[in-house]
């Protein structure tokens, strides 16, 4: 079936859309269609819109990691499909359809003011659900924890966007609000691709999208399991398709045997935020990174983390935790030894224990890791 | 038959609508777009939460096609086979 979904998708795109026409008129392989990026619609944005477009569409724009605006496109029919499928999620999750939720600002971290604020939305407005990122929501469930606010009973679940759930922050926030912290995985371009399930492993919704991982340097796909660049295809959208597009994310998926779900793990890290002399990251490297982010993971009282790359061989570990609770020095060798193996060379890395790791002043998203090489 | 039964689901789906839009019921006609009518994403939930009460069931996420929802009349033909009518 979903070959014949993809099969489908090719005809249609080599059919109607400019690009596609130019680029591969008489292709019929999914596979060899070209894998595409922000940059490469953006240089033909015509390219890619649908020859005969309904009469209203809907704009949005996001940014991304680059801080430049992307305008995104959608349908009322498109929009109703992507959020129909969100819906039938939440359902699972235990919402009502008739319910009150509260979303946190993407800013809510640099704005200190703003955390009474919704403490207090949470309060009078007694929301069945709660989003926002994942670290916005750790920082939230500790200031109620910490001044004795009691979370409502009308709370059914909290969801996390727009940022990797970080295992601290789940036990965390569920320890102060008393319900499940589920997470979701999508872009503003084609709104789902991932949410959790009552186990709470991420799986994808193959209804909505295709979902591949292949090897940066290559374009090639990594065997199931292997991390590499998250590569998405759409079903729904065809007002701007997004077909074999980046998403610049990290990350592995597996195919349960027992459920036939495909379940989706993500690295806490962006394609772009890797720096290497002279080549593109291959999977080695994630694998090694995603080892070391599970191993800290499993330390309860780190709080937040972030590995910074000052240079091809000079790294800086900081952390946030309670003072004298962790051997902040083994965490620093393990690290090193981590790259030492990928880099074969010797890499320095540095610890600095710190109060709190801001978000990214741009985005307002909190970075697992970030690279200071241009 | 049909047609007379279709008729009868047709005008019960218009009430709940127009009380959705606060318009008059005999200012929704049948074969109007929804989205014309005003209902957005929020208004979809509200109808469909009316819906499941009024006919005693719950949406399946199979259920969840934006071509059912596209008018009263193709609601109301849903809602036929719906709930086995």
């Amino acid at each position: 079936m979903r070959e014949g979904r993809l099969d489908v998708l090719v005809r249609d795109l080599t059919a109607a859309y400019l690009f596609y026409r130019e680029r591969c008129g008489s292709e019929t392989d999914f596979f060899r269609l070209p894998v595409i990026g922000k940059s490469t619609i953006a240089e033909q944005p015509s390219w890619f819109m649908h020859p005969d477009p309904p009469a209203r569409l809907w704009e949005s724009y996001t940014s991304g990691s680059t801080g430049v605006p992307f305008r995104c496109v959608k349908s009322e029919s498109e929009k109703q499909t992507l959020s129909f499928a969100i819906l039938s999620h939440r359902r699972g999750w235990g919402l009502p359809l008739r319910h009150t939720s509260l979303l946190l600002s993407n800013r809510f971290l640099d704005e200190p003011h703003m955390m009474a604020h919704y403490a207090d939305c949470i309060l009078r407005g007694r929301p069945q659900m709660i989003q926002g990122r994942s670290s916005a929501l750790a920082a939230l469930a500790a200031y109620m924890a910490d001044n004795g606010l009691a979370v409502p009973e009308s709370l059914r679940f909290v969801q996390n966007w727009g940022e990797p759930l970080q295992p601290a922050h789940k036990a965390a926030v569920e320890r102060a609000f008393g319900v499940p912290f589920y997470d979701y995985y999508g872009m503003e371009e084609i709104w789902p691709i991932a949410f959790s399930d009552a186990e709470g492993h991420l799986v994808v919704d193959e209804r909505m999208v295709f979902l591949e991982v292949l090897n940066p340097e290559t374009d090639r796909p990594v065997p199931e399991g292997e991390f590499g660049e998250l590569v998405v295809t759409s079903f729904v959208m065809r007002s701007m398709p997004f077909v074999r597009y980046r998403t610049g994310d990290i990350g592995s998926v597996r195919r349960d045997p027992a459920t036939g779900k495909l379940i989706l793990s993500l690295l806490p890290v962006r394609s772009t935020q890797i720096r290497l002399p002279g080549r593109q990251a291959q999977p080695a490297i994630f694998r090694y990174l995603d080892k070391y982010f599970y191993e800290l993971s499993l330390h309860s009282g780190v709080r937040q983390f972030q590995i910074v790359q000052e240079s091809y061989t000079a790294f800086r570990l900081k952390i946030a935790a309670p003072s004298g609770e962790l051997d902040t020095a083994a965490l620093a060798a393990r690290l090193q030894n981590f790259l030492k193996q990928y880099l074969a060379l010797e890499v320095n890395v540095g610890v600095e224990s710190v109060p709190f790791i801001a978000p990214d002043p741009v985005s307002g998203k909190y970075h697992p890791f970030v690279s200071f090489i241009p | 038959m049909y047609e007379t039964e279709l008729f009868e689901m047709e005008c019960e789906v218009a009430m709940i609508v127009a009380k959705i839009c606060r318009k008059n019921p005999e200012q929704i006609v049948p074969g109007e777009v929804l989205a014309d009518l005003g209902i957005d994403s929020i208004r979809y939930l509200e109808l469909m939460a009316e819906l499941e009460e009024r006919f005693g069931f719950e949406f399946e996420v199979e259920d969840m096609r934006p071509e059912w929802f596209h008018s009263v009349r193709t609601l109301s033909r849903f809602l036929r086979r719906r709930i086995g009518l």
